[in-house]
């Protein structure tokens, strides 16, 4: 769309005006299109959503339009107020989505581009114990083998990595293939998009767009949850694509048949290829994330300095990486380089919070004084029930309300292997069920920890 | 509802004029490495594409966002900024299709405290500004670790923004500030004056320059030059207390 010159002039009239946080909300997201072959001349003030139209409709159409009016010396000017995203787009020079005049939403569709986004890729992700799993799987899948596992389900708690493996799948699968339609969506898009579908009565166009694909990636599948009829298109979808040999990858927050509110044919379905878990990565993979990203960032990061970091962001990656570009940031504008004591200095409040959290110490202390046991029995190799059963709770807990892995747990009691907390974690899950007490000890002891 | 005629004020009421401008900011030790990390946002060689502005109130980070919004706008960029905070924007629709703006600014995050609705939308937003390459500039009083969103996903992209601390100058950058401020109008600001104001107004920065801009149309209003006495009438011409 070419720009309108007299739109630019009225946007600064109004500009000059109004106070700033009248012109920023409303005016300056405004786009001014003409309505071709219209006579007499019209136009239509298109804003990004419907809220945003209505307000400026109501509260400055006069207004503009007496503007435009004046500007353009045409007094007969009709305006009309539209949504961009009603209308099909086009990519303008800067990447971002501008509004043509083809009112044809089947275009739309099928110039819908991948989402994909080219840094998550497999040479960026950090593989680690937390992980290995989930990427020796996307890796198979990327080379092409056709339906080894279909569908990919990979499951664990946020910012684990599960979006940039899925993504560097689907980069990996265009790159050797580009003539592949390969499409990236979110849940929540997903359910956006088909709901914006049926009130635009494109609801085939949206079908057929998701049921011609050679893959299709959908993040966070627990946003499905309770969406009744959007689960039913993802049903069908689903049943397409696998029928027709297309490869799914979903993502999750938990495991498919914990998923409330989903329902028991889809958490079936999303049950039959392979389910992997990614877990909050471990020390050593926390530095090595750190020393990579680092790496892409062109910056100088020791592993005194990342191993600090590491340690007191234990999360998950996107908090890691958040603490990293801090540093970064802080390093480059101050001309320091990056040390502990800047680091320090960088992440101050959020050390602070850190600090806040429950600690494993906390646990192991409110645990043994619970159990009336001595702290040095919890931490000991005694394996007697009375030790051995506050000491499986205490694991529990830690894996519970800490973010530390499973061989951090291991090793803050007493140097014991992670399978060792593997089993402490199912006997209690597993008691929690059967024993109103120990439930009932479980609860208390939460209650104690997170007041 | 505002009819763009008779607007009611809700914020501060400042023109997008050239005084609002990240130059025009206070520069001090407390302030400087801030500003140099603002002041590379639009560079292709940012850090980061999500901004998280946080400090305590009335630390001034409304008027750098606003001056961040109008770097935008300078280079004919698409921009769009919404405060949580405006009682007039009720919807989380108002987030939707943003992501198709060059940049997003959204001031006072922290106002979304156990609103479902506006955290989905948030979190949307966030998703699709990824895949689009759209910067985000959110402001909040306090880092994304504490601002107490429950949707634990749109907590855990926050704390992936590049956090950027707008501390609280000291009492002798309070000064300097004013002095800038004062020197930049063309006012004359005696140090009695400069005292006086600290000692009997509000020492939040925000107040303090919003003030100084009140005291210089009273001063013009009144053709008396910038006194104690002359801030004192103005302040009881506000209010029966004379501080704010």
């Amino acid at each position: 769309m070419s720009e309108l010159y007299f739109w630019n002039e009225c946007k600064k009239t109004l500009e000059k005006d109004l106070p700033v946080e009248e012109y920023s909300t409303w005016i300056a997201p405004l786009l001014l299109e003409e309505n071709s072959g219209s006579t007499p001349l019209s136009y239509t003030v298109l804003s990004p959503n419907k809220f945003i139209s209505d307000w400026v409709e109501q509260n400055y159409g006069i207004s503009i339009e007496e503007r435009l009016s004046a500007i353009t010396s045409n007094a007969n000017l009709n305006l009309a107020f539209e949504v961009t995203s009603n209308r099909p787009l086009a990519v303008n020079n800067n990447g971002k989505k501008q509004p043509n005049n083809q009112k044809n939403i089947e275009k739309e569709y099928k110039s819908i581009k991948s989402n994909l986004i080219a840094s998550f890729n497999f040479s960026t992700f950090v593989e680690g114990k937390s992980n290995h799993i989930a990427l020796a799987a996307s890796r198979q899948i990327a080379s092409g083998l056709k339906n080894s596992y279909n569908p990919l389900f990979i499951y664990g708690g946020v910012g684990l990595g599960k979006t940039h493996l899925m993504h560097a799948v689907g980069n990996q699968l265009k790159q050797e293939d580009p003539t592949k339609k390969i499409a990236y969506v979110h849940s929540e898009k997903f359910v956006s998009d088909m709901v914006k579908s049926l009130q635009l009565g494109a609801i085939s166009e949206f079908k057929q767009h998701y049921r011609s694909l050679d893959a299709l990636l959908i993040d966070d599948i627990q946003f499905f949850a309770k969406k009744e009829q959007s689960q039913e298109e993802l049903f069908h979808t689903f049943n397409s694509l696998l029928e027709k040999g297309s490869q799914m990858i979903l993502t999750c927050d938990r495991y498919p048949k914990e998923i409330d509110g989903l329902e028991d044919r889809l958490k079936s379905r999303f049950g039959w290829g392979l389910p992997v878990v990614i877990e909050p990565p471990e020390l050593e993979t926390r530095v090595a994330i750190l020393l990579s990203k680092s790496k892409q960032m062109e910056q100088e990061l020791d592993e005194e300095s990342a191993f600090f970091i590491a340690q007191k962001v234990r999360s998950n990656v996107r908090e890691l990486e958040g603490a990293l570009k801090r540093v970064i940031a802080n390093s480059n504008f101050t001309g320091r380089p990056i040390t502990v004591d800047l680091i320090k200095d960088s992440l101050k409040d959020l050390l602070a919070i850190q600090a806040r959290q429950v600690s494993v110490e906390n646990i192991q202390k409110t645990t043994a004084e619970y159990y009336n046991i001595k702290l040095s029995d919890l931490l000991s190799k005694r394996r007697s029930r009375s030790v051995a059963r506050p000491r499986q709770m205490a694991m529990f807990l830690a894996k519970e309300l800490t973010n530390y892995s499973l061989p951090e747990i291991g090793e803050a009691f007493g140097g014991r292997d992670h399978t060792t907390v593997i089993h402490a974690c199912k006997k209690i899950r597993e008691l929690r069920g059967l024993n109103l007490d120990i439930e009932e000890d479980y609860t208390k002891l939460v209650r104690v920890l997170t007041i | 509802m505002t009819s763009p005629k008779d607007p009611k004020q809700l914020f501060l009421d400042i023109k997008l004029d050239e005084s609002v401008s990240l130059e025009n900011f206070i520069r001090c030790n407390s302030t400087d490495i801030a500003l140099s990390i603002l002041s590379n946002i639009m560079e292709s060689s940012s850090i980061s594409n999500s901004f998280l502005l946080w400090g305590r109130s009335g630390v001034g980070k409304s008027y750098l966002m606003h001056a961040l919004n109008r770097d935008f706008l300078r280079q004919n960029l698409n921009t769009v900024f919404i405060s949580l905070s405006d009682p007039r924007i009720n919807e989380p629709a108002i987030l939707e299709g943003l992501d198709q703006m060059d940049a997003v600014f959204i001031e006072d995050v922290s106002e979304l405290r156990d609103l479902e609705d506006w955290e989905s939308a948030l979190f949307n937003l966030i998703n699709q500004s990824l895949i689009n390459e759209t910067k985000l500039v959110f402001s909040s009083n306090c880092v994304a670790q504490d601002l107490g969103v429950t949707l634990k996903d749109l907590r855990s992209r926050l704390s992936a923004f590049t956090a950027v601390e707008i501390p609280e100058i000291t009492e002798k950058e309070k000064i300097e500030a004013l002095l800038q401020s004062a020197s930049r109008k063309g006012i004359e600001l005696e140090e009695k004056t400069v005292k006086y104001i600290l000692t009997y107004t509000s020492r939040n920065l925000s107040d303090l320059l919003r003030l100084l801009s009140e005291l210089d149309e009273f001063s013009l209003e009144k053709k008396k030059k910038l006194s104690p006495s002359l801030v004192r009438e103005l302040l009881s011409q506000r209010s029966s207390n004379p501080r704010i």
